[in-house]
């Protein structure tokens, strides 16, 4: 039988006329480029966009190969970020973007950004050509973005403040997204590979599991609801799993349990992990999602096998560690959202 | 209504599977579930107990085909797959199967099949010639009925609406379609009415409501995965009450103003035609999906062309919305479109579910249950047996003495009266029993969080939590309940408020062993393994077995098994 081939739908795409030296993100604009002319980011109309899709490379982890992941590669947990395929660049539904940045973080040449309470993409900047869409052309595209991904890249696509963090956090939880591949996507976008269990699979109790570049690995539960006890033991069942069944020794698991607003004191939570630590030796990092979007905006690297989150009840506040990672003080008030201290 | 299984709803997944499955078995003639199973298993399409790959596939053998997780997962994505008209049956029944050519192109398409796959949604038609014996016989195109009923009420449905709606009308009679949407107009501003209805159909299906709400999961993530309606919380259709609704997208209003406007044919109309214009509507029919779909139909224009003036009556100048596949028998199609396979005679894969061989690792743990012998002599001290609750207990036995027959029937009966417990009660029971069998036991109140565990055995050097569930949480004790009780041994061991050893047990106790027995037998061991933490199960029934036959003949137990107890146990009365 003849298979009839699938319409080719694009017609160009874009190179830069010069490769950029570094890619510097500022807020409220597309990224400036260090060329020898005055450069902005704008967008490549990628053969393969990586602001839409992440590479299938890093939603797995290689140390337990038989972990069933989930193999969707979209981005956007809410599917906020599409083709528009009359106009051949990826374009934003701001009704279903959370903004959260994500996109903007994958983006090679910086084209996506934060302006005026929602993300953008800048189209059209100098010192950019429009190419037809071929095989040679499709290469020197994706040569070009290889030696920009391999350029120092610096600057903030956000600046965190408490109303930022409200609207996120609030389109968040009206998102109804799953909270197991957002998190897994910003790991992605934190420098790790992650990878999550298929959704809809019962057998499989771990939320996800993950590795920094070093070689740092540890198995993630995502809680963001109430029921944080519940990550705690389930954590617990996870090193359980993973030492008896697949060779992970306990102590080189370093374990994570990711949340949208920090445990309050009374739920336990914090008591048990200082329990845990006591008893097992073994340190289980406490991350919020607020957190971690800190972290992608700053374009910064997660590796707990060299910096931690750890905070149990003696200490129950990741304020002090997001800190020494930014190298600077975090704007969020004390309580916000939970984001850095409990509520209560 | 039309039954819409309940398989796997997630759309990357579903194209997945499609994809590994035809990489796998392409070179087939046709395929079996077992088949399928084995391909799905060795990509870590699924898993069983908490392994994936060749160690799922292995746990999940049994010699009860029902229980096998493999082959009813393969059998879930098989049915799918059928109804997206990607796969279908090879031969009379309904297996084995092959690919069909619009499932050839799902599986080796290289950009978005997202059209595609919505063409193959809408091509979803009832009854046709692949569902001959279903229990229903509704006439109708699901997911454009769908739109239309979203369009004519408000463009907001609730599930509900779903089944009472679109899945149980004929859509071919523009009047049963009125009543219909006038129906659920009247239903609409009060969710007494609405539940009063919806039961009202259960019923009229011999069908409990859960199931029939389960109806309406595959083509709620159907319509989602396409775009075509999304979830909002609205009291628009039932005030006050807040409800989870769908409302129809832009994308899904554009889509039902393409389809109003196309020739939609169904099966009926299909077989009225003779059979130069039949094999020119199957042509069409599969050519124009593709071509909507965005595939390059240029070396099928002229076939199409000449397709589309012989069935110019019949068309009437409208495209054609027909999906062979998902309507008719391949024999047909395959006349139709000049296919013709040639035996290849390649062997079928090597299964390792196939009965003729050995019967692969096996469910070893599912038996992993220790029984206690009652053949210790005991004198227990009965003086803990202080509290009013203890006092119950220990009338209802004696009254239960005089009655029955038999210390077993005495715990059968006692077993049943305890069925519909609540923690206030079932806590205490179970502290009662304990301090029958020997054991200072003290309860936690409900509401009092301050102790992580239910109850606990104060021992001088031993002491034991319990973590207990109360029949009314849960029948059977979960995996939950396992970690939940290993929480309580490393709070016990690190807080210190009595006095324990690493190697002693830490308990749960429930109404009945959990159903799951061999995925807790494991993780008992995982967690013995990596932490050295001892997780003890008891049953109420064994519990009481125990505690009469002290009460009665003074006949007990090693109470020193309880300290060393790891896994589950059943009182060998």
């Amino acid at each position: 039988m003849q298979i009839l081939n699938e319409k080719i739908r694009r017609t160009t795409l874009k190179l830069t006329k010069e490769i950029p030296e570094a890619v510097v993100i500022s807020p409220g604009k597309s990224a400036f480029l260090q060329t020898s002319s005055e450069m902005h980011g704008a967008c490549l109309k990628c053969d393969n966009p990586s602001c839409i899709n992440l590479n299938s490379e890093y939603i797995k982890c290689d140390q337990v190969k038989e972990f069933p992941e989930d193999r969707d590669t979209r981005v956007c947990s809410t599917g906020a970020i599409d083709w528009d395929e009359n106009l051949e660049v990826p374009v934003i539904d701001d009704s279903k973007c959370t903004h959260c940045g994500l996109c903007a973080r994958q983006c090679p040449v910086g084209a996506i950004y934060y302006s005026n309470d929602k993300i953008n993409i800048c189209y059209e900047a100098e010192g950019y050509q429009e190419v037809p869409y071929n095989e040679n052309n499709i290469h020197q595209q994706n040569v070009l973005i290889n030696e920009i991904r391999s350029k120092k890249r610096t600057g903030c696509f956000i600046v965190e403040s408490d109303q930022i963090m409200e609207d996120i956090y609030g389109r968040i939880q009206r998102s109804r997204l799953l909270p197991e591949k957002f998190l897994r996507n910003i790991m992605v976008g934190l420098g790790c590979n992650c990878a999550t269990r298929r959704v809809g699979d019962v057998y499989i109790r771990m939320d996800a599991i993950y590795n920094a570049s070093s070689g740092t690995f540890g198995v993630i539960e995502v809680e963001f609801g109430v029921d944080t006890l519940s990550a705690s033991r389930g954590i617990l069942d996870d090193i359980a799993v993973l030492h008896s069944r697949y060779q992970i020794d306990k102590h080189s698991n370093t374990a994570l349990v990711v949340c949208l607003s920090l445990p309050n004191l009374r739920q336990g939570y914090w008591q048990v992990i200082k329990d845990i630590a006591v008893i097992e030796n073994i340190r289980i990092n406490t991350l919020t999602c607020g957190a971690m979007l800190i972290l992608l905006w700053n374009q910064l690297d997660l590796d707990l096998g060299v910096a931690d989150f750890y905070a149990d009840y003696d200490s129950p506040t990741i304020r002090m560690l997001l800190n020494n990672k930014l190298g600077r003080n975090v704007q969020i008030t004390e309580k916000v959202l939970g984001i850095l201290e409990p509520f209560k | 209504m039309i039954r819409f299984r309940n398989p796997g709803t997630q759309f990357a997944t579903q194209v997945h599977v499609m994809q590994i499955l035809y990489k796998n078995l392409k070179d087939q003639d046709s395929f079996t579930i077992k088949d399928m199973a084995s391909v799905i298993a060795q990509e870590r399409l699924m898993t069983a107990y908490g392994y994936a790959g060749e160690a799922a596939l292995e746990l999940s053998n049994t010699e009860k085909e029902s229980m096998n997780s493999a082959l009813m997962n393969a059998k879930m994505y098989a049915e799918v797959l059928r109804m997206l008209g990607w796969v279908t049956p090879s031969g009379e029944k309904s297996y084995p199967l092959e690919f069909t050519y619009t499932g050839a192109h799902v599986a080796l398409a290289k950009g978005d099949v997202r059209k595609l796959y919505e063409q193959c949604v809408f091509g979803i038609n009832s009854p046709n010639e692949l569902t001959a014996r279903m229990s229903y016989t509704e006439q109708v195109r699901f997911f454009k009925c769908a739109l239309n009923s979203f369009i004519d009420l408000d463009e907001i449905m609730y599930k509900h609406e779903l089944c009472l709606g679109p899945m149980s009308v004929n859509d071919i009679s523009t009047e049963e379609y009125n009543n219909m949407i006038a129906r659920i107009k009247a239903l609409r501003g009060n969710a007494t009415r609405l539940k009063k209805a919806f039961l009202e159909l259960a019923d009229s299906l011999n069908m409990k409501s859960t199931p029939v709400d389960n109806c309406t999961r595959l083509p709620v993530a159907l319509l989602k995965s396409c775009g075509l309606v999304v979830s909002c919380s609205t009291n628009e259709l039932y005030p006050p009450r807040k409800m989870e609704c769908l409302r129809i997208t832009k994308h899904g209003k554009e889509a039902y103003a393409q389809l109003e406007t196309m020739k939609d044919l169904r099966i009926d109309e299909f077989n009225s035609y003779g059979t130069d214009i039949q094999n020119a509507l199957i042509r069409l029919g599969i050519y124009s999906m593709l071509q909507r779909s965005g595939y390059d139909i240029a070396p099928v224009e002229e076939i199409m062309s000449a397709d589309e003036a012989l069935c110019h009556e019949v068309l009437q100048g409208k495209s054609l919305l027909f999906s062979p596949y998902q309507t008719i028998k391949h024999e047909r199609i395959d006349e139709a479109i000049g296919f013709w396979k040639e035996k290849t005679n390649n062997p079928v894969v090597a299964s390792v579910l196939d009965e003729s061989q050995t019967v692969v690792g096996g469910r070893t743990a599912v038996n992993a249950i220790t029984n206690w012998d009652l053949d210790v002599e005991t004198k227990e001290r009965l003086e803990w047996l202080k509290l009013e609750e203890d006092d119950d207990f220990l009338h209802r036995v004696k009254e239960l003495v005089g009655i029955e027959n038999s210390q077993e029937q005495i715990v059968n009966t006692l077993f049943e009266y305890y069925h519909s417990a609540k923690q206030g009660t079932f806590y205490p029971l179970i502290s009662t029993l304990f301090k029958i069998m020997g054991f200072q036991c003290a309860f936690s109140r409900p509401g009092d969080n301050g102790a992580r565990w239910d109850a606990i055995i104060d021992d001088e050097l031993r002491s034991i939590p319990i973590e207990i569930k109360s029949p009314t949480e849960e029948e059977h004790i979960s995996v939950k309940a396992i970690r939940q009780a290993v929480e309580n041994k490393i709070v016990l061991l690190s807080r210190r408020t009595h006095i324990t050893e690493r190697s002693v047990t830490t308990l749960v106790v429930g109404y009945y062993l959990p159903n799951e027995r061999a995925e807790v037998s494991r993780i008992i061991q995982d967690f013995k393994n990596t932490f050295g933490i001892k997780v003890g199960v008891i049953d109420l029934h064994t519990l009481l077995t125990i505690s009469i036959s002290v009460l009665i003949d003074g006949v007990g137990f090693d109470k020193e098994k309880l300290y060393e107890l790891e896994g589950m146990i059943s009182a060998n009365s």
